[in-house]
């Protein structure tokens, strides 16, 4: 036959690609269904069944790869761990949340800093940095307290912690925002003495406005310091796609 | 990607290795071609 | 995306399959259909005459003097024509006859054959032929051994084609007309 070997070549794509639509004719409903109930007991089995999948494409194409929704009441790490669940089962391709941002997060969850801030939030609930009245340098007490304060810290070290003065109202106000100023001051020179980076520690004094929730703004309990930790380093880079809370 | 896209595209990808196969049996020139050593018939 | 595969395992057979014929398709079926070129060369064993050009053997003759000078040739040479076969002694001079009345220079009409149709006679072997009182078919095609050895000494230079270009079986067709075998053999006139 004088055909050229292109069109038997055309011509068995074309056939293959028949055998594509027939293929999914027969199968691809089956597959989405089988799929989502797969999803759905994952979902379940890590304690969350209200999590959603649509094994659908928005021109109603089935597709392997899920949309998510129904977690919005879910914390991060239970949307991650629902979504890892769900990309894991065989079969399931990428998944995508309906209220995500398809950004790459890091997986590793800000867990270690607010453990420093707890630690940190420990040692201060039973002891208090003492101030001499009015001013801003600390007593002998206060000294040792320091050192457990910043040996609480190191391993927070890369993030940024701030350090906060409060005061309770007595006195005039510009007076006491210059004294917690002070005093947040003397505590981080403090920490910086003792070894703590000092671009990692900011100090802030915010004199009487913010008591301790539920005490009386006169009460001397609001003198304090407080210690947060502002601001996270990410530690490590993520591969694109990880299945992950958003 | 839906999913009789994907089939398609591994439909396709087989058939080239099909068609690849044929060409390493069929396609080859002679001085490549694995049926060289049949024997020497001498005349 | 490999469930996908094991889902649809016989589509893929199917697919690899399809691949692998169209393969066969494009290097063996294709390729036999390819034009036979003739590789082989007049002078190997077995190969028949050469393609002679046949537009050039079906010209009529460029010169037409030859049939006035075989009337004229016959009386003189009686001798030749009597150690030809009794066949060919008994039209010849009819032919002669015949010729002779007629002594128009033109074709080669009448009971004589237009020896070019033979394959390898051109004009100038005609002339030869036509000299040595050879002017039909006949003739041609009841020479003996002898004959052929006879009258290839007198070709000069052509010697050896009657044998070489088969003239005795090219002139038994001929003369019986049998153009189908003549064609199956030789080739078109």
């Amino acid at each position: 036959m004088p055909f050229k070997p292109q069109i038997a070549v055309i011509a068995g794509a074309l056939v293959t690609a028949a055998l594509a639509f027939i293929g999914n004719a027969s199968m691809a409903d089956e597959m989405a269904a089988d799929l989502l109930a797969k999803a759905e007991a994952a979902a379940a089995e890590n304690g969350a069944p209200q999590i959603r999948s649509r094994f659908i494409l928005s021109n109603g194409w089935p597709t392997r790869h899920p949309e998510l929704s129904g977690g919005e009441g879910l914390d991060e790490s239970k949307r991650a761990e629902v979504a890892l669940a769900i990309a894991n089962i065989p079969g399931v391709g990428g998944i995508r949340w309906a209220d995500g941002t398809a950004k790459a997060e890091s997986g590793m969850m800000p867990l270690t800093p607010l453990h420093c801030q707890e630690d940190v939030e420990a040692l201060l609930r039973a002891r208090t940095i003492r101030f001499e009245e009015s001013s801003s340098s600390m007593d002998a007490a206060s000294r040792e307290l320091l050192d457990e304060v910043e040996a609480a810290l190191r391993p927070c070290l890369g993030n940024i912690i701030a350090i906060t003065g409060h005061t309770d109202n007595s006195g005039p106000e510009p007076g006491n925002l210059a004294l917690s100023r002070d005093r947040a001051n003397a505590v981080r020179n403090a920490l910086i003495r003792r070894g703590i980076p000092r671009d990692g520690l900011r100090a802030s004094g915010v004199g009487s406005s913010k008591p301790v929730e539920g005490l009386d703004p006169a009460d001397p309990a609001n003198r304090r310091i407080e210690f947060s930790v502002i601001a996270t380093a990410p530690l490590a880079p993520t591969p694109v796609d990880t299945p992950g809370a958003r | 990607m839906p999913i009789w896209f994907e089939l398609m595209v591994l439909l396709l990808v087989t058939y080239v290795i099909g068609l690849g196969l044929g060409w390493l049996v069929w396609g080859r020139s002679p001085d490549t071609a694995p049926m060289e050593d049949e024997g020497d018939n001498t005349p | 995306m490999i469930e996908l595969v094991e889902a649809n395992w016989p589509l893929f057979l199917i697919a690899l399959v399809i691949g692998i014929i169209a393969a066969w398709w494009i290097f063996v079926a294709l390729r036999k259909t390819s034009v036979a070129t003739d590789k082989t060369d007049v002078l190997d064993e077995g190969k028949g005459p050469a393609n002679r050009n046949q537009a050039l053997i079906d010209a009529p003759p460029a010169a037409g003097a030859p049939p006035a000078v075989a009337p004229v040739s016959a009386a003189p040479e009686p001798v030749k024509v009597a150690v030809a076969e009794p066949v060919a002694t008994a039209p010849s001079p009819v032919v002669a006859a015949e010729q002779a009345p007629a002594a128009a220079p033109t074709e080669n009409t009448g009971a004589a054959d237009d020896l070019s149709r033979i394959k390898g006679v051109g004009p100038k072997l005609k002339a030869m032929l036509i000299a040595m009182e050879i002017t039909s078919f006949e003739q041609i095609a009841n020479w003996t051994e002898q004959d052929i050895d006879r009258i290839d000494a007198e070709l000069g230079r052509f010697q050896g084609r009657i044998r070489r270009d088969s003239w005795t079986e090219q002139a038994r067709m001929l003369a019986a007309d049998d153009m189908a075998a003549y064609e199956a053999k030789f080739g078109k006139l």
